[in-house]
Order: structure tokens, then sequence, then C-alpha cells
């Protein structure tokens, strides 16, 4: 795994952080463990997972959709690439047809 | 009705508790957990992972018993009792390694179902010789689109850590883990890797950067729950990371630091090989006619021995093997060639105490000691001349250990207690095969006696359960 990519996911972390007010709050881990139980989808355990763990994860996920983003960017300048050399391929054929 | 007992281990989870009763296992299930369970019913999944051996044996308990505290279960599983309970930090390398893929390939194949694991405890595998079971049917649940893997920093504290205190540092890894039975921290471990470690991309990946990211939560530079909720967990990511997880240690292998005194023992022994076979013959003619169901093999060395006794007749076995390198080897050989055998690294004279919750949790290997037979060859004197134990509480300690068993007695002439006293002054006056012989004859009846060695080696066969012959 590059350093590129990760460093791309950590960036990526960063732009979510925000400053915590200050005062009593719950913990990182206990808080993370409450939203994900408040998500509508998020299955309930016991277990408190730790942040090293989850923000890993949070960077993997980051990481797989920047790789199928690249994916996709890379089949639309295909497309895009083989558009135009068919719209040059017809204007050369024109060209060829209507040259006496 | 008898008082239901339930298991002290068993709090943390809300959704069910295991408890027992009349000598049966059975674990109530809460509503909400009723519900993933008749899911998991209904695809089959229980049924395929208990079919392939891989799930413990549970059934709905036809008439639940009585629940005393009170809790209205929606449901009671039974399940299959096991004969012996151990603990993640008494596996050898090899079967903690062994659990780790299996823990990995069950999750895989869950969320290949449509279902997750809630956790990551290794104290949710258990061994049946060297084959690994998982107990905690609770752990399987539907699998949500877009969650997270809870249990992932405790797949890193409690597999991964350990094996990679050995494989890389050359630790043997079960008495830290032992005094942290919540598993290796990645910061502890972090912090004993070297720069080149740290290097390597799986380490970078999952010891170095958790660390680092835990560090920088704790000091509040990451919201970890802002970025949680930003992002859904995609369900291929997830198993990228449980397949990498697995790639990473697929590869692991123990590293011995230290010169292993015991491993070269099958080759560099003091016995002819006359000897040897005369010790066997003991050894089977003993499994043979005892038949113990469950037998413990102290000092079990690499378990030739064992698997002797258990070609013999006996039904399984437990090693206690304090070198972790000759108990990675006996598991090797266990899983090789599928005896129903499981090694343990334990110090005889120091077995696990009693730890957890309440001093509970952790059931003490006294506690679970219930041996049919018993083994201790070449064994006795390493308490005896090693440890300076007392010969009258030596042998007090092991006729305790079950109602038979083999004892062999070394003498002080013997080449290899020659070697543990070159260095010492011979405070042993009342070490020899006499005082041996009378105190063992006060606790128990001595069926079978015979001297196996020109050194004077003595095997002794004693049966300390009133008026039977084997």
């Amino acid at each position: 795994m590059s350093m590129e990519f990760v460093a791309s996911g950590a960036a990526e972390c960063r732009r979510a952080a925000t400053r915590r007010p200050r005062g009593r709050v719950l913990s990182r881990a206990a808080y993370a463990c409450g939203v994900l139980l408040a998500s509508a989808s998020q299955a309930h355990a016991y277990l408190d997972p730790g942040t090293g763990g989850i923000l890993l994860q949070v960077i993997l996920g980051a990481i797989a959709a920047g790789a199928a983003a690249m994916v996709g960017l890379r089949a639309r300048i295909g497309a895009a690439l083989a558009g135009f050399r068919t719209r040059k391929g017809a204007a050369a054929q024109a060209k060829d047809t209507t040259t006496p | 009705m008898t008082a239901v007992l339930f298991d002290p281990a068993s709090y943390r989870d809300r959704r069910g508790r295991v408890f027992e009763h009349q000598g049966r296992i059975f674990r109530s299930v809460s509503h909400e957990a009723a519900v993933d369970l008749a899911w998991l019913e209904r695809e089959g999944i229980l049924a395929d992972l208990i079919a392939d051996g891989r799930l413990v044996r549970s059934w709905r308990a036809e008439t639940a018993p009585e629940i005393r505290d009170g809790s209205h279960a929606a449901a009671v599983l039974e399940h299959e009792r096991l004969a012996f309970i151990s603990y993640p930090y008494e596996w050898p390398f090899t079967a903690l390694k062994t659990a780790a893929l299996f823990h990995l390939d069950l999750h895989r194949d869950a969320l290949e179902r449509g279902a997750s694991l809630a956790d990551a405890s290794a104290y949710n595998v258990q061994f049946v010789g060297a084959r690994p079971l998982f107990i905690d049917v609770l752990s399987l649940r539907r699998y949500h689109d877009g969650e997270y893997w809870l249990g992932h920093q405790q797949f890193l504290d409690q597999f991964l850590n350990p094996l990679l205190l050995c494989a890389r540092l050359g630790i043997g890894a079960q008495a830290m883990y032992r005094g942290s039975p919540e598993g290796i921290a990645t910061s502890v471990l972090a912090r004993l890797l070297s720069f080149r470690h740290k290097l390597s991309p799986r380490l970078f990946l999952n010891v170095v950067l958790p660390a680092w990211l835990q560090r920088m939560a704790a000091r509040k530079t990451i919201d970890a729950a802002q970025a949680v909720r930003r992002r859904p967990l995609p369900k291929r990511s997830y198993v990228a990371l449980l397949a990498g997880l697995r790639r990473t240690i697929e590869t692991l292998k123990p590293r011995s630091a230290s010169l292993s005194a015991w491993s070269d023992y099958a080759s560099e022994h003091s016995y002819a090989a006359a000897e040897m076979d005369s010790k066997r013959r003991f050894i089977t003619d003993y499994a043979a006619r005892a038949q113990p169901r469950l037998l413990v093999d102290l000092g079990c060395n690499t378990g030739s021995y064992t698997a002797a006794a258990l070609a013999a007749g006996a039904g399984s076995a437990i090693g206690i093997e304090s070198d972790p390198d000759a108990a990675d080897q006996a598991f090797r050989r266990a899983e090789a060639e599928r005896l129903a055998f499981l090694p343990l690294v334990m110090d005889a004279a120091d077995p696990s105490p009693a730890q957890g919750w309440r001093s509970l949790e952790r059931r003490s290997f006294a506690a679970r000691a219930r041996f049919d037979g018993m083994m201790a060859l070449a064994f006795a004197h390493h308490l005896a001349i090693g440890r300076n134990i007392p010969l009258d509480q030596l042998v007090e300690f092991l006729v305790g250990l079950a109602p038979n068993g083999v004892i062999e007695f070394v003498p002080k002439a013997d080449p290899q207690l020659q070697r543990l006293l070159r260095l010492r002054e011979d405070i042993f006056g009342d070490y020899a095969v006499e005082n041996f012989a009378a105190l063992l004859a006060r606790s128990a009846r001595i069926v079978r006696q015979e001297t196996v060695s020109a050194s004077g080696r003595v095997l002794y066969w004693y049966d300390r359960s009133s008026g039977s012959a084997p």
C-alpha cells in the first residue's frame, strides 16, 4: 500500500475533524459507538471498538472510494478519447471522399 | 429446583448470559437477540456452522430451567459441554495463529451470508484437541450495510499483537498475555518494535498506524465520531480488511530467540533406544488398561509420549509444557496427526491463576483440572531440584492431579540430574528413590513399577482410587 494513499486518507479524516468544545464530553470511543448505534442501520454491540481500529477503517474506506473513483475517472477519460478518435477518423474519411 | 449458576465470565453482553444447571451449559437469549437468532436459524447459518464443526453444538432448550435473576429471556439455548476450557494466554504460538485464521475465515464466511461477528474476543475460540471451535453463538449477528468492524481493535490486541511479539521479537507472548488478559495493546507493541520493523508495510498498517490514530484521537486532533458518520464502510473494504489480516497472519512464524533446551530433547536425550522402548511400553500398558478419558501430561515436551498414550487408549490429553518452542512443536504434531491433544504453555510450579473480574472470570488451572489420568515423565526432578520443591509436597501435588497416573523418578546418578546439580550445592539430602517410593505409597497404591534405564530411572504407576484395579 503506497504512502500517498494512506496520506490522502488521513487528509480526508483531518478535513472531517472539528475542534471539540471544552467541557465534559463522552470519551471519543463511547461517542463513536453511540453515533453508530444511533445511525439507522448499525447493529447494536456491547463492545467499545476503540478509536485506532475504527479510524483505520475510515481511512481504508476512503482509499477504496478513492480507488473506485479513479477507476471511474479512467473509464470516462478512455471513453472520451475513444469518442475523439472516432470523430477524428470520421472527419478524415469525409475529407478523403470529398477530395477529388 | 437446583440453583442456576451463572458463568462469571459471561456478563459483558446484555443480550445473553451463560449459566450452568445440573452439569449442563445453557445460554439465556434476550428478546433483542432472539430476533437475530431466529434470522440466523432461518438462513441456516447456525446449522451449517455446526455441521462444519466450526460452531459448538447448540440447540433450543426444550424445558428451559428457571432463570433466577428474573430476566425474562425470550429463548434459552443449550450448548454441548466441552471437556476442558483453555485460555488464549496458555496457547502455543501456532494454536493462537490457527485460532486467528479460524476467526477471520468465520467472519468472512459470515459476511458472505449477510451475517457478521459483533466482537473478536480470542476467548470465543476454544480448542478440542488441536481443532478450533467457536463458542459464542450470540456474537453472530445480522450484517447491516455500511457498518464498521467493531471488533477490529480487539482482534489486534488479542490475536495479532501476541503473534507479532513472538514472530518479530522472538518473545513468547504467553507470560505477558497472562498478565494482560484483555490483550497486548497496540500502543505497547508499537513501543517495542524497532525502526526497521516499523518500515515493514504490514507492521506499519496494523500496529504503527492504529497506534498513531489512537494518540491523535486522544489528543482530540481527530474526531472519530465525525469521520465515521460521514462515511459508511463499504462491504468490499470490510472483506478486504479481513483478507489483508489473514494474509499477514498466514506468513507469521515463531522466532525463538532463546536456545531452547528442550526442542532438541527428542534428538539429544540421555536414553539408549532400548530404554526409550521400555518407557513407551510402560506408558502404552498404562493407557490401555486405565483408559483415562482426559489425561494430563506434565512436561509433555514435543508430545511423543502423549501421542503414544492416545494411541494406546487415552481419550484425550492436555499437555503442560513451560518451554514455548517445545509446546509449539507439540501443537504442530497434534494438528498434523489430528490428535486429541492440546498442549498448553504453562509452568507447573506456577500454573495459571484465577483472574479477571472478581477473580472468577478466568478460572485457575487447578479449578479446571478435572483429569482422569496423568503422566509426569522426566519431569518431577525439574520441580524437586530445579525449583527446590520439597519431595513430600511434590508427591502430594502430582498424585492430586488425577486418581491414577505414571510418574518417573530420575535419580541423582542420571546425567540429566548431574547437569542440573553441576553449579549448585546439593542440598537435596532426601532426594532418593526410596524416599520417593515411600511418599508415593503413603498416598496411593503402586500398581506397577519398572526401572527403565541403566542410570536407575524408575517409572511408577500409582492409583489412589479406593479398591479399584485397572
